[in-house]
């Protein structure tokens, strides 16, 4: 493989990370300045809490499709875990599925929705809305991935992949 | 009842292991779809929404701020002076626990990551030194609860975005309560090491002089809890604000004062900071959508409505409510119970004329409460985890420990001043 490709799919692998990771950069600079320029100007950057609130939407959508790598999603799995493995296999499947059906409906909802705010401005930058509402497109589509992959190893039995989604919160990186 | 499906629907999905976020955003969007003149789009706006409040903000703020101090040399310095302050008492180690998760309070903002940090940094020593292993699980998962309480804390700022209330005033709120949990911990760890017989850490009281080098030595540490109270409290920032100087200066100190904190570290740290974050807040998003379907549907007023009519004595209620956290924070995770029941409870402790500011404290120490009780417990299962104990073990060893906090959830319960106090006192009623 050429050295291109690995770099290319490093980065592919840490998409998410990657963005979402920028995104909080963006909101510390953003606030900070906020309060700096307060106390030091005349005039408080108005921009910097739109801009902190946009980075925020990006991080949490791209973020939360990270949080399925590192089994970072809350669930209770109380139930799921005395059930008879026959069984259990079926009604994750089913759950797995309802899930992905979820997410194609939101991704389909939030590109219908970013187009519809292409032209209602934000309220001091006046940028379309869609700069927001994108995270979700982004942050769905990535979600999809990811627990597509983990769906299918758990319909497959692959190393107890069906606890993926459910590990630790806070567990460590 | 058709308008209790969606409650119906979700509960259903916690069940078959779909992760909270999605269970609550699948309910509710079951509801814009059946529901009539609901424009579908209008999901996603609300499920964005949250991500637009600036209190909220304080979220990512104070948890990187956590995970750079953690970096920084930070928890060793405090560490030897919570062994230079109480070191010399029986269970010594023990105490300096506990002393370390209060002095920790005032930095860092999250039970888990604290329990997870002192359980490498101090269970594991605990052992070696001769502690029952069940024991030092207990000692460091309840001594984490106390962190989230005393400022900042993540389930304050929460709970002040769903109930109206200052995250300021909820901060300060927390200081007392903290305090109370750390001197109850001490006591039973005082009792119970008296019968096992568990030494002190350090032969006599540490001298005038050793205490004032490990204090000088966490000065930079401690400034940083001085920097975000007296902000808060001067108005020179808003606690959101307050988290972002937070991080530049808990930055500055680790790079320039303690000189431990490496770029190379960056990564990491802003990878943990987003995964906690995304975590839960992509709860609060689901939340967001689910809640306009309660709105709609006025079940927060219906809810209100119906706990009054079980009973109008304010006590009784705070004891109802009181017992059904404790049992819903042992079967589902803290934050995820504090998100759903914020909305649902506040509408009815305010008719009966509790305030906000107590009820939020009140919720917020049984539901960390919850994260060290078993069967189901954030903290206990990190502790257990990393120390390798049995469920059955660390709980007998540790009853004591949950019987004294719970003592302390009682007194801030039923002596409001407790709460309010301190915060009418500094920033006026």
């Amino acid at each position: 493989m050429s050295t291109r490709w690995c770099r290319a799919s490093t980065w592919g692998a840490y998409f998410e990370e990657s963005v979402a990771g920028v995104a909080l950069v963006v909101i510390i600079v953003a606030t900070c300045w906020g309060v700096l320029t307060r106390y030091i100007t005349a005039q408080p950057a108005a921009w910097s809490g739109e801009v902190a609130a946009i980075a925020f939407a990006w991080l949490v959508f791209v973020g939360a499709a990270a949080g399925f790598k590192y089994g970072m999603h809350v669930t209770i799995d109380m139930l799921v875990t005395r059930l008879p493995s026959g069984l259990r296999r079926a009604l994750m499947a089913l759950a797995d599925l309802l899930v992905l059906a979820f997410l194609v409906t939101l991704l389909i909802l939030a590109i219908e929705f970013s187009i519809d705010a292409l032209d209602d401005p934000t309220s001091v930058l006046r940028l379309p809305r869609t700069v927001t509402y994108a995270s979700v497109v982004v942050g769905a589509s990535c979600m999809l991935l990811r627990y597509g992959r983990t769906a299918w190893r758990r319909w497959q039995g692959l190393d107890g992949a069906w606890l993926d989604a459910s590990g630790e919160s806070g567990a460590e990186l | 009842m058709m308008e209790y499906l969606p409650v119906l629907l979700m509960f259903v999905l916690f069940l078959v292991n779909i992760p909270i976020a999605f269970g609550m955003a699948i309910a509710a969007l079951s509801y814009f779809i059946v529901a009539d003149g609901l424009p579908l789009p209008l999901f996603v706006q609300k499920l964005v929404q949250s991500t637009d409040s600036f209190p909220l903000l304080a979220v990512p703020f104070f948890i990187c701020a956590g995970s750079i101090m953690n970096r920084a040399g930070i928890t060793r310095r405090l560490l030897n002076l919570a062994d230079a302050l109480v070191g010399h008492m029986v269970g010594g180690i023990a105490q300096a626990n506990v002393v370390l998760a209060t002095l920790m309070g005032g930095l860092s903002a999250s039970a888990n990551a604290e329990a997870a940090m002192q359980a490498k940094m101090l269970g594991s020593e605990m052992v070696r030194r001769g502690y029952s292993p069940g024991f030092a699980a207990a000692v460091t998962a309840c001594a984490a609860v106390i962190t989230p309480i005393i400022p900042p804390g993540i389930g304050l700022i929460i709970y002040g975005y769903l109930s109206d209330v200052s995250v300021g005033r909820l901060f300060i709120g927390g200081i007392v309560p903290g305090l109370m949990l750390c001197i109850a911990l001490m006591v039973a760890i005082h009792w119970v090491s008296k019968r096992v017989g568990y030494k002190p850490l350090r032969e006599r009281r540490a001298s005038t002089r050793e205490l004032g080098r490990a204090l000088l030595d966490a000065m930079g540490a401690l400034s940083i809890i001085a920097f975000i109270l007296i902000g808060i409290r001067q108005g020179i920032f808003t606690p959101t604000e307050a988290g972002a100087m937070t991080v530049v200066y808990a930055t500055l100190i680790g790079v320039f004062w303690h000189r431990e904190l490496k770029w190379a570290a960056a990564p990491k740290i802003i990878v943990e900071t987003v995964l906690a974050t995304s975590a839960v807040m992509i709860i609060i998003c689901a939340a967001g959508a689910f809640g306009f379907y309660m709105s709609w549907e006025r079940l927060p007023a219906r809810s209100a409505e119906l706990l009054i009519h079980l009973t109008k004595e304010p006590w009784l209620l705070l004891l109802l409510i009181n017992v059904g956290l404790l049992v819903l924070g042992m079967l589902i995770e803290g934050t995820a119970a504090l998100i759903l029941l914020t909305p649902i409870l506040v509408p009815a402790v305010t008719q009966l004329g509790i305030d906000p500011l107590h009820f939020g404290l009140v919720m917020v120490v049984n539901l960390t409460l919850g994260g060290i009780t078993p069967p189901v417990g954030t903290m206990m299962f990190t502790t257990c985890s990393i120390l390798r104990v049995k469920i059955e073990t660390y709980t007998k060893a540790g009853w004591p420990l949950m019987v004294a906090m719970l003592i302390v959830l009682m007194l801030i319960t039923y002596i409001p001043g407790l709460v309010t106090w301190l915060p009418t006192r500094l920033m006026g009623p």
